[in-house]
C-alpha cells in the first residue's frame, strides 16, 4: 500500500467486531453496537446506524476532500497462509497468487476476498531459484460486501484489512517475537509475531462475558450484580484494583494465562480490549512473561486496531511498520479478465477522438457555411462585370488582330530594293495584298528584287506579273504583286532596327521595326505598326 | 402519500425500462442529429463547388482584365466611352488634326456610312501628301489616336505637282462596338 500524500488527511479508521463498530478520525469517533440476525449478518437497522455514525464524522467539515476509509476486521472466518513464489515482477503476483489459491483453498478466488503482502523472511542460502514470500489472507466475499455496504456511502472504496495485523503494527517495532492478545465480548483473538515466521492468528472461545462470568461464580454474584461489579471494575483507576475482590479475580486470569497457548507463553505479551480490561489484566497476570497494554486514546472510537491502521500510514522515525494486507473482492494487475482493470480513460480518450475526427466535417459545415457563404455571394457580386470585360477583350483584340502590318511591308520592300529601283505606286490592303510597280535598271535587278522579297520570309507569294523593257532598252518597267504571310508565321521575323531605350523594362515585339521617331510626336505607340527605318534610298 | 416499497424485480423491471427508453431516445436523437448534419455537410460541399469554381473564374478574368488594360493602353481607348453617335466626326477631327500638327497636306476627305457590316460603323477615306518621315509618322499614329481605326487600303504614290513629296491615299474603317456580340468571348 501506497504511503499517504500530505494532502490526504480526511483518513477515517473504522474496526468493525463481530457486536461492535469503532470509528475514528482525529480526536472525534463513534462505537456502536451491532446487532446479528440468525444468520450472522448485520441487521438492517444496526447498518444503517454504522452507516450513519461513519457519516456524521465528517459532517461539519464539507470542504474537505473525500474521506478514505481503512477498515479493519476480525479474523473469525480469515484465512492466514504463507504461501511461497517465485521471483517475478509486482504486476503478475496477483496471477500467480490466484493459481496458488485455486490449488490450496477450499474456495475458488472468485468467491473470496482476498489480499498479500509481502513477508520479511530472512535470506535463504542455497542455489535454487529467486522465490519471494507472500502472506496471503483470504475471506469469503460476501463478509467483505456486506462490510463495504456500511462504509460506501463515505467511501466506495474503502481498504480492509485484518485487525490482527493493524493491532501488531501498534507494538513498538523493536519487538522481534511477541504475543498480542485482543479481548471481545465472546472471543479473544491472539497473535503470534516473530522476526523470521509469518505471524499465525487464533481464535479463542472466550472474551470478556466469560471472564465476567467466572468472576461473578467466583463471588457467587448473581447476573445483574456481576454486570455492576465488573463496571465498576472496569472504571476504576489502575491503582484502585488491588480493593477489588483481588483474589478471585486472579484466580480467573491466571486460569486465562495458563489457557494460552505454549508459544504465547515465552515471549512479551501484549493486551488490548475494552476501555480498561487490558489495564485490569496486566495488574493482575501471574505469567512469567512481561505483560503490556496497548496504548489506546481514551476518545470514543479508538481501539488497538485503529490505531494500528494510523499507524502504519503514517510513516514514523525508526523504520516503516509492514505494509497493510489489502483484502480486495476484484485484484487489480491480475493476468485474467476478472482482475484486469480496464483502461476506461484511454479508452474514453481515444473514443473521443474518434467521433471528433468523424465529426469533424459536419462540425466544419456547420460552424463554416455562414462564412463561406458570405465569400461566395461576394464573388458572385464581382462577377457581374465579367460581360463587360469580355465584350471590351473581344472588341480590342478584333481591333489588334486587325491592325493590318503596312509600315512592316513598306520597310521590307525598302529593304528588298535594289540600288537604283523607282517605285512608283505602293497599294496594300487589309486582306495581306500588295502591290508595287516601277521601273528598274535590267531584268536582273528584276529577279533580285523579287528574291529578296522572298528571302524576307514576310511574304507568303510573290508575283512578277509584268517585267517590260522600255522601247529605250535603258530600264525595266515591273509590276509585283504579292500576299503576307498570316500574323502567327511574322511572329518569328525580326525586322527593322531595334530602337534603344524605347521601352525601359520592356523589350521590343520581334515585328516592330521601330525607328526613332521625329520631333514632336507625342504618344509614341509600341505596337506591331510602328514607323518604319528607311534607310535605303527608295524612290517614289 | 406514501408510495409502496419498490421489489428487487420492480426495480429490475425500471431499470431495463430505463435503459430501454434511453436507448431509443439517443438512437433516434442521433438519427436526426445525423441526418441535419449530413444536409448541412451536403450544402457546405455543393458551396465549397460553387466558391471553387468562382475563385477559377476569377483568376481566368484577373489575367483578362490584366490583358485588356495592356490593350486599351496600347490603343489609348477605352471602348465603354465611345460615343456612337459623335464617333465619325470625333475620328475625322482626330485625323485631320494629327496630319496636320505632322506637317502633311490633307487632300480630299470622305465619309460614309457602313457598307453593310453590322460591325463598321463607317468609313472614312482621306489622302495627304508631305515628306516619307511625316507620313510614316501619321500612319503610325493612327493605333494610338483613341478610336477604333483599321486600315482598309493604303496607297503610296508620288505626288506628279510636287516633286519630292509622296502622297498617300486611306480608307479607314471605324468599327462599332455597341454591335459586338456580347456573348464572344476571347481565347484566355
Amino acid at each position: 500500500m501506497k504511503p499517504l500524500g500530505p494532502l490526504e488527511k480526511n483518513l477515517i479508521f473504522v474496526e468493525i467486531r463481530p457486536t461492535s463498530f469503532h470509528a475514528s478520525t482525529g480526536s472525534a469517533g463513534v462505537d456502536l453496537a451491532l446487532e446479528r440476525s440468525a444468520d450472522g449478518r448485520l441487521t438492517p437497522d444496526s447498518a444503517a446506524a454504522a452507516t450513519a455514525g461513519l457519516q456524521g464524522l465528517l459532517q461539519g467539515s464539507p470542504w474537505r476532500s473525500r474521506a478514505r476509509v481503512f477498515a479493519a476486521i476480525g479474523s473469525r472466518g480469515v484465512l492466514l497462509r504463507p504461501m511461497s513464489l517465485p521471483a517475478s515482477a509486482p504486476r503478475e503476483v496477483a496471477g500467480l497468487l490466484q493459481l496458488k489459491i485455486e490449488g490450496e483453498f477450499p474456495l475458488p478466488p472468485e468467491a473470496l476476498a482476498w489480499g498479500w503482502s509481502p513477508l520479511r523472511l530472512p535470506a535463504t542460502t542455497g542455489s535454487g531459484p529467486a522465490r519471494q514470500e507472500m502472506l496471503v489472507a483470504a475471506v469469503k466475499k460476501e463478509v467483505i460486501e456486506e462490510y463495504l455496504a456500511l462504509v460506501a456511502p463515505v467511501d466506495p472504496d474503502p481498504t480492509f484489512t485484518l485487525a490482527a495485523l493493524a493491532r501488531a503494527a501498534s507494538v513498538p517495532l523493536d519487538q522481534r517475537a511477541f504475543a498480542l492478545l485482543d479481548i471481545g465480548l465472546v472471543h479473544s483473538e491472539l497473535t503470534l509475531v516473530e522476526d523470521g515466521n509469518p505471524p499465525s492468528v487464533q481464535l479463542l472461545p472466550w472474551g470478556e462475558n466469560r471472564l465476567r462470568d467466572s468472576l461473578a461464580t467466583r463471588l457467587g454474584q448473581d447476573r445483574d450484580e456481576a454486570a455492576a461489579a465488573w463496571a465498576t471494575l472496569l472504571a476504576r483507576p489502575r491503582p484502585a484494583i488491588a480493593d477489588a475482590p483481588e483474589a478471585a479475580l486472579k484466580e480467573v486470569i491466571q486460569a486465562l494465562g495458563s489457557a494460552l497457548p505454549a508459544a504465547a507463553q515465552d515471549r512479551p505479551l501484549w493486551i488490548s480490549g475494552p476501555p480498561g480490561l487490558p489495564q485490569v489484566l496486566v495488574a493482575c497476570w501471574k505469567g512469567s512473561q512481561p505483560t503490556r497494554a496497548i496504548p489506546v486514546s481514551v476518545h470514543p472510537g479508538h481501539t488497538a486496531a485503529t490505531a494500528g491502521l494510523e499507524k502504519s500510514l503514517a510513516p514514523a522515525a525508526g523504520g516503516s511498520p509492514p505494509p497493510l494486507l489489502s483484502l480486495r473482492i476484484k485484484q487489480a494487475g491480475g493476468p485474467g479478465p476478472s482482475t484486469r482493470s480496464f483502461p476506461r480513460r484511454q479508452v474514453a480518450l481515444a473514443a473521443g477522438l474518434l467521433l471528433l475526427v468523424l465529426l469533424f466535417p459536419y462540425l466544419e459545415a456547420l460552424f463554416l457555411q455562414p462564412r463561406l457563404a458570405r465569400r461566395v455571394a461576394a464573388m458572385k457580386a464581382g462577377s457581374t462585370n465579367f460581360a463587360i470585360i469580355d465584350r471590351e477583350l473581344a472588341f480590342l483584340r478584333h481591333l489588334e488582330l486587325n491592325q493590318a502590318p503596312h509600315l512592316d511591308a513598306a520597310f521590307v520592300v525598302a529593304q528588298a530594293a535594289p540600288q537604283g529601283a523607282r517605285i512608283n505606286t505602293l497599294s496594300v490592303n487589309r486582306n495581306g495584298e500588295i502591290a508595287l510597280n516601277g521601273f528598274l535598271q535590267n531584268l536582273t535587278q528584276v529577279g533580285d528584287f523579287r528574291l529578296k522579297l522572298i528571302q524576307s520570309g514576310f511574304f507568303s507569294s510573290i508575283v512578277v506579273e509584268d517585267q517590260t523593257p522600255t522601247p529605250d532598252r535603258q530600264r525595266i518597267n515591273f509590276r509585283i504583286t504579292g500576299r503576307w504571310k498570316p500574323a502567327a508565321e511574322r511572329e518569328v521575323l525580326n525586322l527593322g532596327p531595334v530602337l534603344p531605350e524605347s521601352n525601359p523594362g520592356k523589350p521590343p515585339t520581334k515585328n516592330s521595326p521601330l525607328a526613332p521617331p521625329p520631333a514632336g510626336v507625342t504618344n509614341r505607340p509600341t505596337g506591331t505598326n510602328a514607323a518604319p527605318a528607311t534607310n535605303r534610298p527608295v524612290a517614289l | 402519500m406514501r408510495l409502496p416499497a419498490l421489489t428487487d424485480r420492480d426495480r429490475r423491471t425500471v431499470r431495463i425500462a430505463g435503459i430501454g427508453l434511453s436507448l431509443y431516445l439517443v438512437l433516434f436523437g442521433g438519427w436526426k442529429v445525423f441526418g441535419f448534419l449530413g444536409q448541412r455537410h451536403a450544402a457546405y460541399r455543393l458551396l465549397q463547388s460553387e466558391a471553387a469554381e468562382l475563385r477559377n473564374r476569377h483568376e481566368l478574368y484577373g489575367a483578362r482584365v490584366t490583358r485588356l488594360e495592356r490593350l486599351m493602353e496600347s490603343f489609348q481607348m477605352d471602348p465603354a466611352r465611345l460615343a456612337k453617335t459623335t464617333l465619325v466626326a470625333q475620328a475625322g477631327a482626330a485625323l485631320q488634326q494629327s496630319a496636320t500638327q505632322g506637317g502633311l497636306q490633307l487632300g480630299p476627305i470622305r465619309e460614309s456610312l457602313n457598307r453593310g457590316s453590322e460591325r463598321e460603323l463607317g468609313i472614312i477615306q482621306m489622302e495627304a501628301t508631305g515628306q516619307v518621315p511625316a507620313l510614316m509618322t501619321f500612319l503610325h499614329q493612327l493605333r494610338s489616336l483613341g478610336f477604333p481605326l483599321v486600315i482598309d487600303t493604303l496607297q503610296f504614290s508620288p505626288d506628279p505637282a510636287r516633286p519630292g513629296m509622296l502622297k498617300v491615299s486611306l480608307g479607314l474603317i471605324l468599327l462599332d462596338y455597341e454591335q459586338w456580340d456580347k456573348k464572344e468571348l476571347p481565347d484566355a
